[in-house]
């Protein structure tokens, strides 16, 4: 398997370039460049047209492509040219908060998804089933961007203490800048912010962009595993289980949710990148710090560098929630070997 | 002391309109009588008040010292991008950096006018010609960066000198373009500097320009010139001497300054902290303001004031009219080359009804209509006794047919030489004040016969096309500067000089005659006779159709007292404002 997993990553590595390459001739098209940030009426046109030759912008695409090329050989992926730090610090800043969001959300969408289609596939017809397939395409037919709105109207009438935008409270915010300022004036301080304390405030602002995000997603996995989970059931090796007496929940969670799972593994495979780019909005909206402000950001300020960065890396997700979905049809469906 | 930091960003001639600027009017609301309650609650906290707070806090003997503390929370639309003045580009650093590192002299806006006053100097004098201008600087400003460095004649002249440095990529070259570059500041002795002016003008717009947020020389000279946009000092911190201190900045997220008590340049604050919040979505920021999770926001959309106001937690501030929006005719294109076909559209254009579908609510209008591209503001420029083209659809038929355009084949619309009279009015995305009155105008000139077809074009490209002159008719705005400098928007374009801003392609020789000169008038009075009739001939020219002139709304929790924005600042006098210690809502 290990050899079958270098084989695909290494597979994968003129698939990003390309992303790359063709990212930037995209660019090429593209109206304006990042110089724009510098032009006012004070700026004299000489001083902007030395600030493109500084940064290149003065030359064709590709010849900006292969100077970009050579660094990215050496490990360096630039220097954004509206942020002015290096590509890869910014995404260092923000990849983590868009994981723990994209995470999340994952596991949001896969046990309510699941949980939701499994119910309808067993309760088949039922009220239940009907109630749950509403709801189920209502969700998914919502625009992320809407539902947050929503979400954030109704919880702030309904609960208004609890956090609706960033990823840090107020109260935790006192009390780092009182630790700082006591820093700072080189004086002591009892005022202390406890681990749980700030895992509980995380996870408190994490709520509402977790099901925004998730929750349409979760409405097509629980369609998806239905109609799945309703042929397996109907398969010999099922009714066979059953005729031996076995407890229907043995029946369900180890004969036919597991052989349910192939299709689901592939939905979710593919699912990984889009939870990156669809957090786009939903970081927008909910003010979390993570990759899609800094891809609406590129792309806006014509931002080459990062925006190509941003393209690959999703290029990246791609291929690995691929290759994670392939690894898992293994553990799945043992007859499936990884050569 | 009532004074406001004058941030570089004012000085910018001009700038799509998407900043922030003031006013000084408070707004009202049903509980605007805030501070008479402040006043009585203040009393009664400072005599409960513990006086160990006020010691060593630099606010001895403030009135309302015994209040001082809270944090103040705002919205920023977006992250800063540098602490680093000389450098930095976005409103966001600015409204930040602005109070960290203030500039030389402070100003203040009164009747119309500009007013400065010394700051980090003591006193400034000219001399006979105006050309030279001298600061006499405290001696006793200490840069917070805890070196014990006093603030000096040299750092001045360190900024000035980096400022003209292209690689330093400096957009604040207004700053130096009208020095003596042989020797534009001279350091006099440790606390003397004197700007050399190549000309005498406008003597606001000299102490603006001398004016600049100096950042500390023995930190800037450790880094490579070129490297400063992306060094320590622009990107991770900010080391100034004004009435707050940098502490924390979570990009992204949040930036957080505390109080200098050492401040010289300005009085000490009473609030401890400002915590800068960064919270893109307008309607996010909105609930984030009624649940009392941040404090003051840039701005409230007039169709939300209302609402805003029956929550009764906030008070709202109007600010200043800095905002134009206007219909730019490209009078390259033949349908616009004509002075009669622009008077035509401007007549048939019905402004009173755009002012009153999409800039009023509840019974209050926040804009009035525009005849130039000086703010209203600006008392002195003025042109009071101005006649503004009527709407008159019928004189709009008959100047348009004067031109040869006639309904000839009975289809409501007008033609020529076979063509049809029709263009395409294209605004930016995400500004719905802007698609509403364009829609408006499309339909205004069908009255007359005038096919308008509606455009959406992304920022950059819609500027980029604008610059190039590649669109019709652009529905766009400026955010207009209090330091007159029409040249960039109304000179005309020569072989050195290709105007980027002059959207229209603009040319008339009498303006230009009029703009050289104006920007080298010192003398007031003749200055604005000089721009009141430049505005009389572009008006008469119509190369755009001016709009309105449109106001905005800031909201600040009414906890907080004495808050008295102006047209140059939103955080003017941040300094003076106060809580009173029962409402404190910050612990710690």
């Amino acid at each position: 398997m290990f050899r079958y997993v270098v084989r695909r990553l290494l597979g994968a590595i003129p698939m990003v370039l390309l992303v790359a390459l063709g990212l930037r001739a995209l660019m090429a098209l593209v109206p304006g460049d990042a110089s724009a940030l510098w032009i006012n009426p004070d700026m004299p046109v000489d001083q902007i047209a030395k600030i493109r030759a500084d940064f290149g912008l003065d030359q064709p695409w590709y010849v900006q492509f292969w100077r970009w090329f050579l660094n990215v050989l050496q490990g360096d992926l630039g220097m954004s040219l509206a942020q002015f730090k290096p590509v890869t610090q910014i995404i260092g800043d923000a990849l983590p908060n868009t994981l723990l969001l994209s995470g999340a959300s994952m596991l949001v969408i896969f046990v309510v998804g699941m949980t939701i289609g499994v119910i309808s596939a067993i309760k088949q017809y039922s009220l239940t089933d009907n109630v749950l397939t509403v709801v189920s395409f209502f969700l998914y037919s919502m625009p992320g961007f809407w539902l947050a709105l929503m979400l954030i109207l109704v919880v702030s009438e309904l609960w208004p203490s609890w956090p609706s935008s960033g990823m840090v409270g107020n109260e935790i915010l006192d009390k780092v800048a009182a630790i700082e300022e006591a820093k700072l004036l080189g004086e002591t301080t009892d005022v202390r912010i406890g681990v749980f304390e700030k895992w509980i405030d995380t996870a408190q602002h994490l709520v509402m962009p977790v099901i925004a995000l998730g929750l349409a997603s979760a409405a097509s996995v629980a369609r998806y595993t239905r109609s799945s989970v309703l042929e397996v059931v109907r398969q010999d090796y099922v009714r066979t289980a059953r005729a031996k007496g076995v407890a229907e929940r043995k029946v369900i969670l180890r004969h036919v949710l597991r052989n349910a799972l192939l299709p689901v593994i592939t939905i979710l495979g593919l699912m990984m990148p889009f939870l990156v780019s669809g957090a786009v909005l939903i970081e927008y909206v909910f003010g979390w710090p993570g990759m899609g402000q800094e891809l609406v950001g590129s792309v806006t300020q014509r931002d080459t560098p990062l925006l190509v960065a941003c393209a690959m890396l999703l290029s990246v997700m791609v291929i690995l929630g691929n290759l994670a979905a392939d690894l898992l049809y293994g553990f799945a469906d043992p007859r499936i070997r990884h050569d | 002391m009532n004074s406001i930091r004058l941030s570089c960003r004012h000085l910018t001639s001009a700038a799509l309109a998407l900043g922030l600027c003031l006013g000084s009017i408070g707004c009202g609301g049903p509980e605007s009588g805030g501070n008479d309650g402040g006043n009585a609650g203040g009393k009664n906290a400072a005599s409960g008040g513990n006086s160990s707070d006020v010691e060593g806090s630099g606010l001895e003997g403030r009135p309302h010292a015994a209040d001082a503390g809270d944090t103040l929370t705002i919205a920023l639309i977006g992250d800063a991008d540098s602490m680093l003045p000389m450098v930095g580009q976005s409103v966001n650093g600015s409204m930040v950096y602005d109070l960290l590192v203030p500039p030389a002299t402070t100003s203040d806006f009164q009747d119309g006018r500009i007013l400065f006053n010394p700051g980090l100097a003591k006193s400034y004098s000219w001399n006979d010609d105006h050309t030279e201008l001298t600061y006499e600087l405290k001696d006793d400003c200490y840069w917070d960066d805890d070196s014990g460095k006093v603030v000096n004649a040299e750092d001045i002249r360190y900024n000035y000198e980096l400022i003209a440095d292209p690689d330093v990529k400096s957009p604040r070259q207004n700053h130096v373009e009208r020095l003596d570059p042989k020797n534009p500041v001279e350091v006099l002795d440790e606390f003397r500097v004197r700007f050399h002016f190549q000309y005498a003008y406008n003597e606001q717009t000299m102490l603006a320009h001398a004016g600049f947020n100096i950042s500390p020389k023995h930190l800037l000279e450790k880094y490579d010139r070129a490297s400063l946009i992306s060094c320590d000092l622009s990107k991770k911190r900010a080391v100034g001497h004004g009435p707050f201190r940098f502490l924390k900045w979570d990009p992204k997220q949040s930036i957080t300054i505390v109080r200098n008590p050492k401040s010289k340049t300005y009085a000490v604050p009473y609030v401890k902290r400002i915590v800068f919040k960064i919270i893109p979505e307008y309607q996010t920021r909105l609930v984030e303001l009624k649940k009392g999770d941040i404090d003051m926001m840039d701005a409230v959309q007039e169709k939300d004031i209302e609402e805003v106001l029956s929550w009764g937690s906030v008070k709202l501030y109007e600010r200043g009219y800095r905002f134009l929006d206007y219909v730019a005719w490209n009078m390259q294109n033949p349908l616009f080359a004509e002075r009669d076909a622009r008077r035509a559209l401007t007549l048939a254009i019905d402004i009173e009804r755009i002012i009153k579908t999409i800039l009023t609510f509840g019974g209050k209008t926040y804009g009035t209509k525009a005849y130039s591209t000086f703010t209203p503001e600006l008392s002195d420029y003025r042109v009071d006794d101005i006649t503004l083209l009527p709407h008159d659809p019928a004189q709009a038929k008959t100047l348009l047919a004067g031109l040869g355009w006639k309904d000839t084949d009975n289809d409501g619309f007008l033609d020529k030489d076979g063509k049809r009279f029709e263009f395409v009015l294209v605004t930016n995305q995400g500004n719905p004040r802007r698609s509403d009155a364009c829609v408006l105008i499309q339909e205004d000139l069908k009255k007359i016969g005038i096919k308008v077809n509606l455009e959406q074009r992304e920022g950059v490209t819609f500027f980029d096309d604008l610059s190039k002159k590649n669109y019709e008719a652009a529905l766009a705005g400026w955010s207009a500067s209090l330091f007159p400098d029409p040249s960039d928007v109304w000179g005309s374009a020569t072989e050195t000089e290709n105007r980027l801003f002059n959207f229209t392609a603009y040319s008339n020789a009498r303006v230009d005659e009029l703009i050289a000169k104006g920007l080298k008038t010192k003398d007031g009075a003749e200055e604005a006779k000089i721009w009141q009739e430049m505005q009389r001939i572009i008006y008469e020219d119509q190369p755009y159709t001016f709009l309105y002139w449109k106001t905005s709304t800031v909201p600040l929790h009414k906890r907080f007292r004495d808050y008295k924005p102006n047209v140059l600042s939103v955080l003017h006098g941040i300094e003076n404002v106060w809580v009173p210690k029962a409402e404190h809502k910050s612990k710690h």
